[in-house]
């Protein structure tokens, strides 16, 4: 009989018994698209799949540069030395664009990356290139750090989220906690108000986080699974809030993960093995 | 045969094509070994009282891990910690067997169990010695998970319970029920530790004369309304197979005048699960 998915001894047992039933084993560990509170996630859906068990480290809200530790890889490797997965399936980076920052309490680190409206300028302008420099190389330092630990066990899937949304939205969790949101006000303080270019805006910082992560791919390609999944997402229908897809919009992203992990994991796999 | 248009033929390919097959599905069931043993402050069962006394309980969980006949093995004891009832059916011990079939995998969990219990009441012979000290039962149950999103609410596990003794009191018992949960999880170093309140309402129906009673069966109708509250701190070790969890329990029900007084109970629980 089923229990709490969010519960770690619930995700242990239903792993033991996946794995009991003779399903191919992965390892994930990630943020809340692996792990979202309100309803389920894109590994809910691939654990009901039927067709592996998962062992999970997940945590809503967890940051790249806090599963990029010492203490956590060393965590995760163990797990993977000992279960042998056939792949390891990461979310990270997104927490990292939401952190607190001192000078503006009621903010999140994005703020940090923009900069003031001007009508004259273009979306890529509004970057502000210096903190973004900066968040992307501490994005692949960390993402460099976790290829280092666990790639040596398994192929990792990696990705670079979708197209964010400026929506303002907040979520609720548990009946009663709100979160969010985490774009909007940003925008707003720094002056910008107009829906298209902040959405302009979002676009370039999720396409340079996936530049970030394709290039990886091709410089690791046996240790590397770069999933794309901007254009999964239909605008306005697909998410929940700024930063979280609905129920239907995290199935349609678990569905790249299902076909990266049938069509292109062997692929991978097969050359590993070669060498 | 009949023969397919053009345009069906069409729509077939594109069906067969849009989807990347997924090779062997399976359905995996719950084969967790269990146990637990509690102090509750009522030896209650199905809200009837077994004995004024505070109550011993306890159970051990054993799959049998038979292909594509997935057996529960189940073991529990009701028993009096203090003096030995002689108004109530006393100490209680039944050996169950459930069949558990899964209708639909998750992320929306749907199953139905079948089971059969054998019941043995070693102290009802003090009541009256006429009551056969064992009896047999036949149960059915029906669980699904729902959620509520727009509330964050991820999980709403509603269970219908029905069960029906086929040997000393030829009465049935039906029980609805639904539970949420809502909790954190901490790591420290390698160990997760997860704290939840589990809200559970219930309401059941019988035609139950209750212990003390004696005379003629009443009719099918009310049998109680119960609030519970299990506050539970789960430990999680990753790379271990032993989990367990501690549960303080707070319960009241509302119980048919023919089962005694409305009541209220506390209990502790320790339970252990080997993956």
């Amino acid at each position: 009989m089923s229990g709490e998915p969010w519960d770690p001894v619930e995700r242990d047992r239903r792993y033991a018994s996946c794995k009991r039933a003779g399903l191919a084993r992965l390892v994930s560990e990630g943020d809340s698209w692996f792990d979202y509170p309100p309803h389920p996630n894109i590994i809910d859906w691939l654990d009901g799949e039927g067709v592996w068990g998962i062992k999970r480290f997940e945590k809503s809200g967890d940051t790249l540069e806090n599963m990029a530790s010492d203490s956590n890889l060393s965590r995760i490797a163990s797990t993977a030395q000992k279960e042998k997965p056939e792949a390891i399936l990461f979310s990270a980076g997104g927490n990292d664009l939401f952190t607190d920052i001192p000078e503006q309490p009621k903010l999140r680190w994005i703020w940090r990356a923009l900069n003031p409206y001007d009508a004259q300028q273009t979306a890529a302008e509004h970057v502000n290139a210096l903190a973004w420099d900066e968040k992307k190389t501490e994005l692949r330092r960390g993402f460099v750090r976790v290829i280092g630990a666990l790639g040596e066990y398994a192929p990792i899937l990696l990705h670079g989220y979708d197209y964010l949304t400026a929506s303002g939205e907040k979520v609720k969790y548990d009946g009663f906690r709100p979160a969010g949101p985490w774009i909007l006000p940003s925008m707003q303080d720094r002056g910008i108000n107009d829906a298209a270019l902040q959405q302009a805006i979002l676009r370039v910082l999720i396409d340079d986080v996936n530049q970030i992560l394709a290039a990886l791919e091709t410089t690791y390609p046996d240790s590397v699974i770069y999933v794309n999944l901007r254009g999964t997402l239909r605008p306005g229908t697909d998410w929940m809030n700024e930063i979280h897809p609905t129920e239907d919009g995290f199935h349609k992203v678990e569905e790249r993960f299902r076909d990266a992990l049938i069509e292109r994991l062997p692929t991978v796999q097969q050359r590993r093995n070669a060498t | 045969m009949r023969h397919l248009s053009s345009r069906q033929a069409g729509v077939l390919l594109v069906l067969l094509c849009s989807a990347t097959p997924v090779a062997s599905q399976i359905r995996v069931p719950d084969d967790s070994i269990a146990a637990f043993v509690a102090v509750e402050s009522e030896l209650l069962w199905r809200n009837l009282s077994l004995a004024d006394a505070l109550g011993l309980r306890s159970g051990v969980a054993y799959p049998l891990r038979l292909p594509r006949i997935p057996l529960q093995l189940q073991v529990d004891g009701w028993t009096a910690l203090a003096q030995r009832p002689t108004s109530g059916y006393g100490d209680q011990y039944a050996f169950t067997v459930h069949y558990q079939h899964i209708l639909a995998d998750r992320p929306h969990p749907k199953s139905v169990v079948f089971g059969y219990v054998e019941y043995w009441n070693p102290n009802v012979g003090q009541l009256s010695p006429r009551l056969a000290s064992r009896t047999r039962e036949l149960r059915a149950s029906a669980l699904a998970d729902v959620g509520i999103p727009s509330e964050g609410i991820r999980t709403v596990s509603l269970r219908l319970d029905v069960a029906r003794d086929i040997s000393r009191e030829n009465a049935t018992w039906i029980r609805g029920a639904a539970s949420a949960s809502i909790g954190a999880t901490v790591q420290h170093g390698e160990t997760d530790y997860s704290v939840s309140a589990i809200p559970t309402i219930a309401v059941s129906m019988s035609d139950l004369r209750g212990p003390r009673a004696s005379g003629t069966r009443p009719a099918f109708g009310f049998h109680s309304a119960d609030a519970e509250l299990d506050i539970e701190l789960r430990t999680r070790w990753p790379t271990e197979s032993l989990h367990s969890s501690t549960t303080l329990q707070l319960g009241s029900s509302i119980r048919a005048e023919r089962l005694g007084a409305n009541i209220g109970w506390v209990g502790i629980r320790q339970s252990f699960l080997i993956l």
